[in-house]
């Protein structure tokens, strides 16, 4: 054995000796001084950030990523022997690596530069607005929604059934689509579900509606965010009002962030072009009050704890709830029923008006049979509001409609 | 474990890499790397790891007694191939084999699929080579199994390649050059490895993906540049895990065959495939192909071994039908190279090239496919076969997002930027220093935010 080569202090004394060596068998570099300090460098990087990683106290939630993070898993033979526990220690140190968000920003950002507009199902659009693709639907679920409301409103009694479905801003605004992207799942998921209505159920639509508010120079989504706006829901309901009943109550509008940085960006990764302004309208005459499932009651359909946080948009009526119960001031008997996705958030405030109480489900959380929803006595009126992101792909409501009907 | 991981990079690679250096003497350290080694090999499959310790034990004991009963030796050395074999027809080739005998007999025996033994193809050329070279008397029998086990589950060439043959590392694994020169120039080629897996590799396999979605319905430019970044892809991935393995291999001491030398440059499919998968190509010839006679036999036996040799070669890739076709079709054209194109005087260059990737890339309608009804339809979508258009809005789309990436792609899989990168590492070792730190930060960027980082060879 030659002790030359056996360990690096040995070495470091004999030099040339090496130094003949690694030149003969592969002569990669001739810089042995550069390439020893660059080795070190390199180490000393991997295990900054190894140390980096390890001391930085782990998070449980992403906020941006609106999931729970994967804690390290506890070690045990079992665990090890069937690799769960090196997938879960994969998941871990990906999970929380340290300026994962960062991270991807610039990944996203490099990828946009060499001409990729998509990130994560996000387009960067044109006008440097985010817009949400909408995911490849089936017509099988598609049916066994519109069924399920068919039988839902025929075995109930109500004065109005409306269904109120939101269309993407894919739909509103294919001119600031990338180039050669089309709206085609889209807008054939919106007139397959509009026209696969029952006749009883009042389903206008509402794309020339959201057509007027783009049409006087305001936002009907935001750029950041797959929602519509507060001034797009508030001009479809005064649109729709007299049809429905709906009493307009007098609103003052106040912009009450100018900093929202939506969804969509923590989606995709893309830095937008601008951040957008949030507006929540004030009702001057009617108040509310709340009552969460938690027993939590709240007095504003508004929460502006959340504005400053990195998510604004909790600022409209807060997480994703199975059921609100909302009671007004409003000088009426009628009661609504509510099926919504998160898009109901900001519409819920103009309702107040026009309605003494409001039961407000997200069949998504909302666990309990449909019927129970009646043992109080039944709605004067029910409204289904949604978007396609959340329907086409999302058998909730379906299963909570069609808990009790007929064989 | 993957090296396009963080647990890896972040704890796995530095940890290895300190005590390797800090232990003193090649003993320790032979200790350090088998350890490492095998924690490696059992951190995605543990169960699996009882088996490379059986192929282990299996090829030393047959060198062993090789050398102890020298007139058996032929004998021995039968028993040793055909276990060898047996392991990886078990393990790999089980089903594709019941498939051929239920369809020969009538019969339909179901099995059980067991999830394939990372890197199985690869450990087992390599035991062969121990074997056989042993036989020959090129190398002398290895008497210490740790010595053997760490030579069979080295982990940097331990998954995916080179395939190392015994006598490249015979004299490295008793007394090698540890020194911080190494270190340095091997993580450098490490580096550049990792930036080809991760920005060129991955990118591109994310465009692959795109034109997978709904295979009946692809229009045919969609098809090709499907191929074109599947094509891609599989250089990247391939030849940047080859050079992540060159690289480590050099950090610890050992000299790896290089492999993968900008084989898309190449005028023909011969030239091509000597410098594509070097270590598998050289591997077949040494241990295939030279004992069938070679060149020097009659040509139809020469014909014969060729073909013998490529379907093997296609075999090796996959258990399928169409790895086979795909094996015999390069056999095919190179011996069409050999008596007619090679015949022609005055072959424009350019055309060569051109002819040569198009051949190459062609065959990837058959390796790219999981199933014989894949690769069929593959063919026919490429070939206006599937009533499809030409071109569509997708198509377009995908023209416009993901051609830039094909462009930077074509670029860096050319001979010149081979030659630059070897240039730079050789004659400008600060400014090649500055460029694969940036490339190693943003690979890391891109690893960390990337879900798509599955390893394309873990299948072989």
């Amino acid at each position: 054995m030659d002790p030359l080569n056996n360990d690096q202090s040995t070495v470091a004394s004999d030099r040339p000796v090496n130094r003949s060596r690694s030149l003969k068998n592969q002569e990669w570099s001739k810089n042995y001084h550069s390439a020893a300090v660059y080795g070190f460098l390199f180490v000393i990087l991997l295990v900054c950030a190894g140390l980096w990683h390890v001391l930085t106290p782990d998070r449980g939630y992403s906020a941006l990523e609106k999931r729970t993070l994967t804690q390290f898993p506890p070690l045990s033979l079992q665990n090890v022997a069937s690799a769960e526990w090196m997938q879960k220690v994969e998941k871990y140190a990906s999970d929380q690596f340290p300026a994962r968000d960062a991270m991807m920003h610039l990944k996203s950002d490099i990828s946009l530069r060499l001409g990729e507009t998509e990130s994560n199902g996000v387009y960067y659009c044109r006008d440097g607005s985010l817009i949400q693709k909408l995911d490849p639907w089936t017509p099988e679920l598609l049916e066994k929604t519109t069924d399920a409301v068919a039988h839902f409103t025929e075995r109930y009694a109500f004065r109005n059934r409306i269904f109120l479905m939101v269309p993407s801003a894919m739909v509103l605004s294919p001119e600031v689509l990338p180039f050669f992207v089309d709206n085609q799942l889209e807008t054939s998921y919106l007139s397959a579900f509009l026209s696969r209505l029952p006749e009883t159920v009042q389903a206008p639509d509402l794309l020339p509606l959201l057509n007027e508010t783009k049409q006087s120079g305001e936002r009907a989504f935001y750029l950041t965010d797959h929602h519509w706006t507060t001034t797009a829901a508030h001009h479809v309901f005064t649109s729709l009002a007299s049809s429905f009943g709906w009493k307009e109550s007098a609103m003052d509008f106040s912009v009450v962030s100018n900093h929202f940085l939506g969804a969509l960006v923590s989606k995709s990764g893309y830095v937008p072009a601008m951040s957008d302004s949030i507006l929540a309208g004030y009702d001057k005459e009617i108040s509310v009050r709340i009552s969460r499932t938690n027993g939590e009651i709240q007095s504003s359909f508004y929460r502006p704890e959340a504005l400053g946080t990195s998510d604004e948009y909790l600022f409209f009526l807060g997480d994703n709830e199975p059921m609100l119960s909302i009671t007004t001031t409003a000088d009426t008997d009628d009661t609504l029923l509510v099926f919504k996705d998160s898009y109901a958030n900001c519409f819920l405030p103009f309702l107040a008006a026009s309605y003494k109480n409001i039961i407000v489900i997200d069949p998504r959380y909302y666990s309990e049979p449909v019927s129970s929803l009646f043992m109080t006595g039944g709605y004067t009126d029910v409204l289904f509001l949604y978007s396609p992101h959340t329907l086409a792909h999302n058998e909730a409501l379906s299963i909570l409609l069609e808990d009790e009907a007929p064989e | 474990m993957v090296f396009s991981s963080n647990i890896f990079i972040f704890f796995f690679l530095p940890a290895c890499l300190l005590i390797y250096f800090l232990v003193p003497g090649i003993r320790a350290k032979n200790v350090v790397l088998l350890l490492f080694s095998l924690v490696f090999y059992a951190w995605g499959e543990p169960i699996y790891l009882f088996l490379i310790l059986i192929s282990i034990l299996l090829n030393y004991l047959t060198g062993l007694y090789m050398e102890r009963i020298p007139s058996w030796r032929k004998g021995i050395l039968i028993t040793g191939i055909v276990m060898n074999l047996a392991l990886l027809g078990f393990f790999k080739y089980y089903s594709f084999l019941l498939g051929i005998i239920n369809s020969l007999f009538g019969l339909s025996w179901t099995s059980r699929e067991l999830p394939l033994p990372i890197g199985i193809s690869f450990y087992t050329f390599q035991a062969l080579s121990y074997v056989i070279d042993l036989y020959r008397g090129k190398i002398s029998v290895q008497k210490n199994v740790f010595r053997f086990a760490l030579y069979i589950s080295l982990f940097p060439q331990l998954i995916a390649g080179p395939i190392v043959r015994y006598s490249e590392v015979e004299k490295a694994l008793s007394d090698r050059p540890v020194t911080p020169e190494r270190l340095g120039t091997g993580l450098m080629r490490f580096s550049y490895g990792f930036a080809k897996k991760i920005l060129l590799a991955n990118t591109l396999g994310a465009i692959y993906e795109k034109t997978r979605f709904q295979l009946e319905s692809v229009s045919v430019l969609t098809a090709w540049i499907g191929i074109i970044a599947y094509g891609l892809q599989i250089y990247f991935d391939f030849s940047g895990y080859s050079d992540m393995a060159i690289g480590l291999g050099y950090c610890f001491g050992f000299e790896f065959p290089d492999n993968f030398r900008a084989s898309y440059g190449s005028k023909s499919i011969t030239e091509l495939w000597r410098r594509h998968h070097m270590s598998l190509g050289s591997w077949f010839r040494e241990y295939v192909y030279i004992p069938l006679g070679g060149n020097r036999v009659g040509t139809f036996r020469y014909i014969l071994n060729i073909l013998i040799v490529w379907g093997l070669t296609g075999l090796w890739h996959g258990a399928g039908y169409h790895f086979v076709l795909w094996g015999l079709y390069f056999g095919v054209w190179m011996l069409f190279e050999k008596y007619v194109l090679f015949k022609i005087k005055h072959f424009p260059s350019v055309f060569a090239h051109l002819l040569t990737l198009f051949v190459f890339f062609f065959g990837f309608g058959m390796f790219q496919s999981a199933t014989w009804e894949q690769a069929v339809q593959s063919y026919r979508n490429m070939l206006f076969l599937s009533g499809m258009p030409a071109w569509d809005q997708s198509a377009l789309r995908l023209l416009v997002t993901g051609g830039p990436m094909l462009v930077i792609g074509g670029f860096f899989a050319s001979p010149f930027m081979l030659h630059t990168r070897e240039k730079l590492m050789k004659d400008h070792f600060t400014v090649s220093a500055v460029i694969s730190l940036f490339l190693m930060v943003l690979s890391i960027a891109f690893m960390v935010s990337q879900d798509y980082n599955p390893f394309l060879y873990y299948r072989f």
